[in-house]
C-alpha cells in the first residue's frame, strides 16, 4: 500500500438479550439445544419519531452507531458529511427484512406487499438510510457473502481509499436474525446444537494524513493486507497487518470488559478486529498483529485472529 | 507499485430470448425483445404481469451439454440456484481461454438481488412443510459459492447485493483485485432468478409498466423486470498478452457514490460524481466518452435524472456522447443488470455501435443521440461508459476502452 491508513474508532454490539424461543414458529417443532442470541430491541421498538418509522431494525442501529463512532472519533456533528465519506456492510445473511417480503407474500398475496416495506427490503437499505440519516455522500456499497463479510467489506474500504474515491469510510458487519433467517441458522447448526450471535460492529478507517491533519485518535494503523492464494485443497485467505499504538493508550469505556463474541457469522471478523484494536483482545498486549479471515466457500474455515507472521505484500 | 491494467478477456450472458455471445450479439444491436406473460410463478394478481423471464428448461440442456463437455459435474440443486450463471461464467472463461491452473487463482465477484433460494425455505416455513431439507443454497451468497466451488475458483472471494448497483459494485471490488496485484485474474458479474416478492414490489410501488418498457420515450411509465445472468472474465493486461489471449477490451475506471438523499426518489448529483471519478480515473476527459449505456430504467424519476447528470457532466450543446438504454430490449435484471450491461457496452465498443432501442417510439427531446428503433447508431471514439442506480441512492458508473 502507497498510503498509510489508520483505524480510528471502533464501536460494536452483541447479542446476548433474548434467547429464540425453543419452538420454531410455526411449525411447533423445536430447535433443539441450539442458542441464538439477539440484540437488544427495545430501543427501536420504544421510539415512536417519525424518523425512525423509516427505518428497519438493522438501519436504525447502524444509523445510530455510526453517530457514536463519529463522536468517538472526534468529529463534531456534521464534520463529516459529504463525499469525503463512503460506507460499506458485509454480512453472511443480509437484512431479514427482504426474506420477510416473501413470507408477507406467502401469507397475503399481492396484497401482503407494500411500497414501504419493499423499499426496505433490499440488503443495501442500511447502509442507504445511514447515509441519508448523515449525510455520507462518498461510495457505498453492501456485501452478502461469506463468514469472512466483514473482512471482505474491510477490503472494499482500502480499495475506495487507495484510489482516492473517499478519505474515509464507515466499515460495517452485522447480522441480523428475524424470521426466517434465525429458522435456516438453525438448521445450518450440526445436530441442532451451538450458539450464534446478533452482532454490529462498525469501524472508521480513514487515510493517515486525514486522521493526523484533525489530530484524531489512532487506533491502529493498517500496514499490509494481502489474500494468499489457494490450490484447489485450501482455502483463500485475508491477512490483515496491523501496528497498534503504545501501550499507553487504555480500552475504550464502552467495550471495556466484553465477552469474547463467539460466532457472529459474517460479523466476527470485525468484531475480534475491534476488541483487538480498542485493548480488549482477550489475546493480551501485543503491538504487530495479522488478523486473518479465510475464505469459507472452500473450506468452512472460520476466521481467526493469530500471531501470524507478516503478511508477504506490505506496501 | 504501479497499478495494473486491468482486460476483459472473457464474457458470457444469457437472457429470456438468447444463450451466448453470439445470439446475444445480433439480437441486442437489432433491438432485443419484447415483454411477455410468463409461467415463472403466478402472476395474475399484479397490475403489471408482463416481464423478460427466462425458461429454466433449455438452460439446464445447455448447461448439461457444456459443463459434461469439460467434465464438471453439477447436481439439479445447483442449477435451480446458480444455473445461468453457471452458463454464462463457463461461456466467459472458454471464451477467455482459461485452463484448469488459471481459475485455481481466479477470483469470483458475483452481484445479486436476493441471491439463493431464500423464498422457497421461507415459503416451506409459512406452509408448515419441512423446510429443513430446503436449506441448502439458500443463503444469498449461494449462487456465488456453487460458481467458485464449481469452477475450481480459488482466489478472492465476494457476493455484492445492493440493489441496481450491485454489478458495479462487484466489478470494482474484482478490478480492484487485479490492479493491486493480488490475482491475475477475476470472474465478475451477476446473476438473479426473477423473484415474486421483487415482481410484487415493484407492482406495489407502481413502477412497472404494464405494456413495455420505453426508455428515454416521452409515453415511458416504468420498467419491466427480467432474469439471466452476465459474466466478465477480468484479466491483468500483462497476465493476458503473456499467455496470448487476446482482450476485448481494458476496463479503464469506476466511480462509485451515494445521493444521501432519498430511497426510491434518484438525484443527479450523486450519479454526477460517479461519472467524474470513472472518467478521471480512467485518465480521461469526458469528450473521450462515445457512448454511454444508461441506467435508463424507463421509469418518469430515473430518466429524468440521469438526463439531467449526463448533462451536467457532457453539456447540453449536442456534442456529448451517443446515449441508449438496453432494458427495453432485456428487460431489468436488477442486481445483475449491470453486468449485463457491461457486456453490452463492451460489445458496443468493439463494433462502435450503440443497439437499436425498438421499444422507445416517441424520444424524448434530450441533448443526446440515441440510436433509432431499427438501426444501431455508429459512435466514435475508443471509450464507453455504463451507468447503474441502485435504490437508496447507490450510484455507479463504469468506463470500458476499447483494446
Amino acid at each position: 500500500m502507497s498510503d498509510s491508513f489508520v483505524i480510528s474508532s471502533a464501536v460494536y454490539a452483541l447479542g446476548g438479550h433474548d434467547v429464540l424461543p425453543a419452538v420454531r414458529r410455526r411449525t411447533g417443532a423445536s430447535f433443539g439445544l441450539f442458542e441464538l442470541r439477539r440484540l437488544e430491541r427495545t430501543t427501536f421498538d420504544d421510539n415512536q419519531d417519525a424518523a425512525r418509522q423509516r427505518h428497519t431494525p438493522v438501519s436504525f442501529r447502524m444509523s445510530r452507531m455510526t453517530g457514536e463512532l463519529m463522536a468517538m472519533a472526534g468529529f463534531e456533528p456534521d464534520g463529516y458529511v459529504g463525499a469525503d465519506t463512503g460506507i460499506v456492510s458485509g454480512s453472511s445473511y443480509g437484512c431479514a427484512a427482504v426474506f420477510d417480503l416473501h413470507r408477507r407474500l406467502c401469507k397475503g398475496g399481492p396484497r401482503g406487499i407494500d411500497a414501504v416495506r419493499f423499499a426496505q427490503a433490499t440488503h443495501s437499505f442500511p447502509i442507504s438510510m445511514t447515509a441519508i440519516d448523515h449525510g455520507l455522500k462518498g461510495p457505498a456499497a453492501a456485501l452478502v457473502s461469506s463468514d469472512a463479510a466483514g473482512t471482505e467489506a474491510l477490503v472494499c474500504a482500502l480499495d475506495w481509499l487507495r484510489d482516492g474515491l473517499c478519505t474515509r469510510v464507515v466499515v460495517a458487519a452485522f447480522e441480523d436474525f428475524d424470521t426466517p433467517i434465525a429458522e435456516h441458522v438453525a438448521c445450518t447448526m450440526p445436530e441442532g446444537t451451538g450458539s450464534v450471535s446478533e452482532a454490529m460492529v462498525l469501524l472508521l478507517v480513514e487515510t493517515a494524513a486525514a486522521a493526523v491533519e484533525r489530530r484524531a485518535p489512532v487506533l491502529a494503523e493498517i500496514t499490509g493486507l494481502r489474500f494468499h492464494g489457494r490450490r484447489r485443497d485450501r482455502g483463500a485467505q485475508h491477512a490483515l497487518c496491523l501496528r497498534l499504538p503504545g501501550a499507553e493508550r487504555g480500552p475504550d469505556a464502552s467495550i471495556a470488559g466484553a465477552d469474547d463474541p463467539g460466532n457472529c457469522l459474517g460479523a466476527t471478523d470485525l468484531i475480534k478486529l475491534a476488541l483487538l484494536v480498542t485493548g480488549g483482545s482477550p489475546l493480551g498486549p501485543a503491538r504487530d498483529r495479522t488478523v486473518a479471515g479465510s475464505n469459507p466457500v472452500v473450506d468452512d474455515m472460520s476466521a481467526a485472529i493469530s500471531r501470524a507472521a507478516m503478511p508477504e505484500r506490505v506496501g | 507499485m504501479k497499478p495494473r491494467k486491468v482486460a476483459v478477456t472473457g464474457i458470457g450472458v444469457l437472457v429470456r430470448d438468447a444463450i451466448g455471445v453470439e445470439a446475444f450479439t445480433g439480437w441486442i444491436m437489432s433491438g432485443g425483445g419484447s415483454p411477455r406473460e410468463f409461467s415463472t410463478f403466478d402472476a395474475t394478481g399484479f397490475r403489471a404481469r408482463r416481464a423478460y423471464a427466462v425458461d429454466p428448461a433449455p438452460v439446464a440442456v445447455r448447461l448439461a451439454d457444456t459443463a459434461g463437455g469439460l467434465g464438471l459435474c453439477c447436481d439439479d440443486a445447483d442449477i435451480d440456484c446458480a444455473g445461468y450463471g453457471l452458463l454464462a461464467a463457463l461461456e466467459a472463461v472458454a471464451m477467455a481461454t482459461l485452463d484448469a491452473d488459471d481459475l485455481a487463482d481466479a477470483g469470483c465477484a458475483l452481484a445479486t438481488t436476493s441471491g439463493g433460494m431464500m423464498d422457497r425455505f421461507t415459503e416451506a416455513l409459512e406452509n408448515g412443510d419441512d423446510a429443513a431439507r430446503l436449506h441448502a443454497n439458500a443463503k444469498p451468497a449461494s449462487p456465488a459459492t456453487i460458481i467458485a466451488r464449481r469452477l475450481g475458483l480459488g482466489g478472492p472471494f465476494a457476493n455484492f447485493s445492493c440493489a441496481c448497483a450491485s454489478s458495479a459494485a462487484a466489478l470494482s471490488f474484482a478490478y480492484s483485485r487485479i490492479s493491486t496485484g493480488d490475482t491475475p485474474v477475476m470472474l465478475a458479474g451477476g446473476c438473479d432468478r426473477m423473484r415474486q416478492a421483487d415482481f410484487a414490489g415493484f407492482n406495489a410501488l407502481r413502477a412497472m409498466d404494464r405494456e413495455s418498457c420505453k426508455p428515454f420515450d416521452v409515453a415511458r411509465r416504468g420498467m419491466v423486470i427480467g432474469d439471466g445472468a452476465a459474466f466478465l472474465v477480468l484479466e491483468d493486461e500483462d497476465h493476458a498478452r503473456a499467455r496470448g489471449a487476446r482482450p476485448l477490451a481494458r476496463l479503464a475506471g469506476i466511480g462509485l457514490s451515494s445521493d444521501s438523499h432519498h430511497i426510491t426518489a434518484p438525484r443527479p448529483d450523486g450519479l454526477v460524481r460517479a461519472m467524474n471519478h470513472a472518467v478521471a480515473r480512467a485518465g480521461i476527459d469526458p469528450g473521450a466518452i462515445g457512448y454511454v449505456n444508461c441506467h435508463g430504467t424507463g421509469t418518469p424519476a430515473n430518466d429524468v435524472a440521469e438526463v439531467e447528470a449526463l448533462i451536467s457532466v457532457f453539456g447540453a450543446g449536442g456534442e456529448g456522447p451517443v446515449i441508449s438504454s438496453t432494458k427495453g430490449a432485456t428487460g431489468h435484471l436488477l442486481g445483475s443488470a449491470g453486468a449485463l450491461e457491461a457486456v453490452i457496452t463492451v460489445l458496443a465498443l468493439q463494433q462502435r455501435l450503440a443497439p437499436a432501442m425498438k421499444s422507445t417510439a416517441t424520444p424524448e427531446d434530450i441533448p443526446f443521440l440515441m440510436p433509432s428503433q431499427t438501426e444501431p447508431r455508429p459512435f466514435p471514439g475508443d471509450y464507453a461508459m455504463s451507468n447503474s442506480l441502485g435504490f437508496g441512492g447507490l450510484n455507479a458508473s463504469v468506463v470500458f476502452a476499447g483494446p
